[in-house]
């Protein structure tokens, strides 16, 4: 019984009520609001060292035990994913207060993006499946409110944000739809919503031949898959992600599809573990994905969809660590999930500092921005290199551990495919780096960038550098989290070790 | 009971796709809370377990209320997502002076 679980969630939802109260007083919302979020950050780091000293943290909701009420678990991935996302909300947070219009940040940002960061915590934490659709409903919806809300450059039109939002919306009530499905047949058949109870049931129904449950699986591949831009699911990311201000491309492309990520790494290793035909499916999926973001990047003109692209790119070779569904591809998931949240968000912050010293989008009419903006060409840098997966930075062990899991399990073909991937990653990298940083062009000075945009960039390039060089501890922490969840029954006997096996 | 449950389920599921497939924004936003609630109809179905009301000690096999509990929150959660949406559609609509998605080009993706 651990109260910070319950804590990590419950604190979003009083800030950003809170907010909603003190839209009157500016600064005093603002305090709030970093006062919170920095004790999100400190709050889900402790967790972490909590789970990995004593074990699995469960908080019992409302006084009914597992598998009878909704409890929330907090294992290592849980909450390292959890720890993860409260960093990178921390650094947007700080970075909008800079960058967001105080009009828009009074009334409706400031509150929606605490509801956001209550939907994601929620989503890693919930042991219930039901109650993950809730979260998930909530994610959403705060999506929706602040991909449209303006920003201060505007360089984006209200057309394309009511576009895009317009077009996420509809593809995510369908998702939404597929997902109630879903559990509608998984509660029908086992009688149970209980993540740890389900899988208990569904072990042994499959066992006695309910060859329809499958049929759940490949559902809720759709519908993480959707979340996580798997292709053929990931023509919304390019629109959606560019669209949003500064801030949250950061959020939505370093956590939102980590969401989707998690939600697939749940269902191969605690919901259906061992089910060969989920497992081969995802690793088709991860390659197709994989090399379609990296062509498409390489052909994009536009600075944040680039990024976007290649975020659907680098989601593949993580999903091809979960579809390997060993101890080796799935830490390489995790340590991949972990890096790229740090460096996307980063590169979207970055790309966010460019925009606004040359007030363009296009990389046709950037160039010799290394002069005018030294800090922003050393930290996109640090991306690109991240990216590209060369050292010595985080995204070249990432991509060394995928590489190497492929290798252990003997799927060469893959790993060519993948190898071939990389090398389009180098390319596109290289390119936008290159067309924004060298070469002759306006330039522009960054002195008009403030330290409030500056300091969290430099934050996230600190650390993508750190678990470059020092990756040593992060890769212990991701193998024992690979070994955790790689035995469902670990996750079980935490949560309901009587109730649930009788 | 749940055969016309099913058929009702079917009917509700083929409108739902034929008002997303039209192309038309409302009649999307329409289609979607129409699906939204053939879901709803299905996971009620699903806890057809006996047709008499649900509480400890009632004569027969009762209802499952749990499934009863989830759709009240879908509903609820529906209706938020519904709301939103016919609101961004309105406003969509304004701005692209159109109806149909078709229209709305500026989005390659």
């Amino acid at each position: 019984m651990s109260l910070l679980v319950a804590l990590l969630v419950a604190l979003p939802i009083a800030t950003a009520v809170l907010t909603l109260v003190l839209w009157r007083w500016p600064v005093l919302q603002r305090g709030v609001a970093v006062v919170s979020s920095t004790a999100l950050t400190l709050g889900s780091i402790a967790l972490v060292l909590q789970v990995h000293a004593t074990g699995i943290q469960i908080h019992i909701l409302s006084g009914w035990p597992a598998p009878f009420g909704i409890v929330l678990v907090a294992d290592l991935l849980s909450a390292s994913l959890v720890a993860v996302s409260a960093s990178v909300f921390l650094a947007a947070l700080v970075y909008s207060l800079g960058y967001m219009p105080s009009g828009t940040t009074r009334f409706s940002y400031l509150p929606l993006f605490f509801f956001l960061h209550m939907g994601v915590n929620g989503a890693f934490l919930t042991g219930d499946l039901f109650n993950l659709f809730v979260f998930f409903e909530v994610m959403l919806l705060s999506i929706y409110g602040l991909v449209i809300t303006s920003e201060r450059d505007s360089l984006i039109s209200r057309k394309e944000k009511l576009e895009a939002t317009f077009k996420y919306l509809v593809l995510n009530l369908i998702g939404s739809a597929l997902m109630l499905l879903a559990i509608a047949i998984l509660y029908g058949t086992t009688g149970t919503l209980n993540m740890a109870h389900l899988s208990i049931r569904i072990d042994a129904l499959r066992a006695l031949g309910a060859t329809h449950l499958d049929l759940a699986a490949f559902l809720f591949i759709v519908v993480f898959g959707l979340k996580a831009a798997a292709v053929p699911f990931h023509f919304w990311l390019p629109d959606v992600h560019p669209s949003a201000p500064t801030p949250i491309s950061a959020v939505l492309s370093g956590i939102l599809i980590n969401v989707g990520a998690y939600g697939l790494i749940r269902l191969t290793t605690l919901l259906f573990p061992g089910v060969q035909v989920v497992s081969e499916v995802i690793l088709l999926v991860a390659i197709a994905t994989l090399l379609l973001g990296a062509v498409l990047a390489l052909g994009q003109l536009d600075i944040k969809r680039l990024l976007a692209y290649s975020s659907i790119s680098q989601m593949g070779f993580l999903l091809l660590g979960v579809g390997l569904a060993t101890v080796q591809g799935l830490a390489a998931a995790v340590f991949f999930l972990i890096n790229h949240a740090l460096i996307k968000s980063m590169l979207f912050l970055a790309a966010g500092g460019i925009m606004h010293v040359t007030r363009e989008r296009s990389l046709d009419r950037m160039g010799g921005l290394a002069r005018g903006a030294p800090l922003l060409a050393l930290t996109f840098l640090i991306g690109v290199l991240a990216l590209a997966g060369l050292p010595p930075v985080n995204g070249f062990i990432s991509k060394l551990l995928v590489f190497q899991a492929l290798i252990e399990s003997g799927r060469l073909v893959y790993l060519l495919l993948a190898l071939v991937g990389a090398f389009l990653g180098i390319l596109y990298a290289f390119r936008a780096w290159l067309r924004i940083f060298w070469g002759r062009g306006s330039g522009g000075s960054e002195t008009s960038v403030g330290g409030r945009q500056l300091a969290p960039i430099a934050a996230l390039a600190g650390l993508c550098l750190v678990f470059g060089l020092l990756a040593e501890p992060l890769v212990g922490l991701t193998t024992a989290i690979a070994g955790q969840i790689m035995d469902p029954n670990v996750y079980i006997d935490a949560v309901c070790p009587l109730t649930c096996r009788s | 009971m749940v055969s016309l449950l099913v058929l009702v389920i079917a009917a509700l599921f083929a409108i739902a796709a034929y008002a997303i497939r039209h192309g038309n924004a409302i009649r999307m936003v329409i289609g979607l809370s129409i699906l939204a609630n053939a879901v709803n109809f299905l996971i009620i179905s699903v806890g057809f377990k006996g047709d008499v009301a649900p509480f400890v000690g009632a004569a027969g096999t009762p209802a499952d209320p749990l499934v009863q509990a989830l759709i009240l929150t879908a509903i609820v959660i529906g209706l938020g997502v519904t709301a939103f949406a016919l609101g961004l559609a309105y406003v969509l609509i304004r701005e692209e002076e159109s109806t149909e998605v078709e229209d709305f080009r500026r989005l390659k993706g």
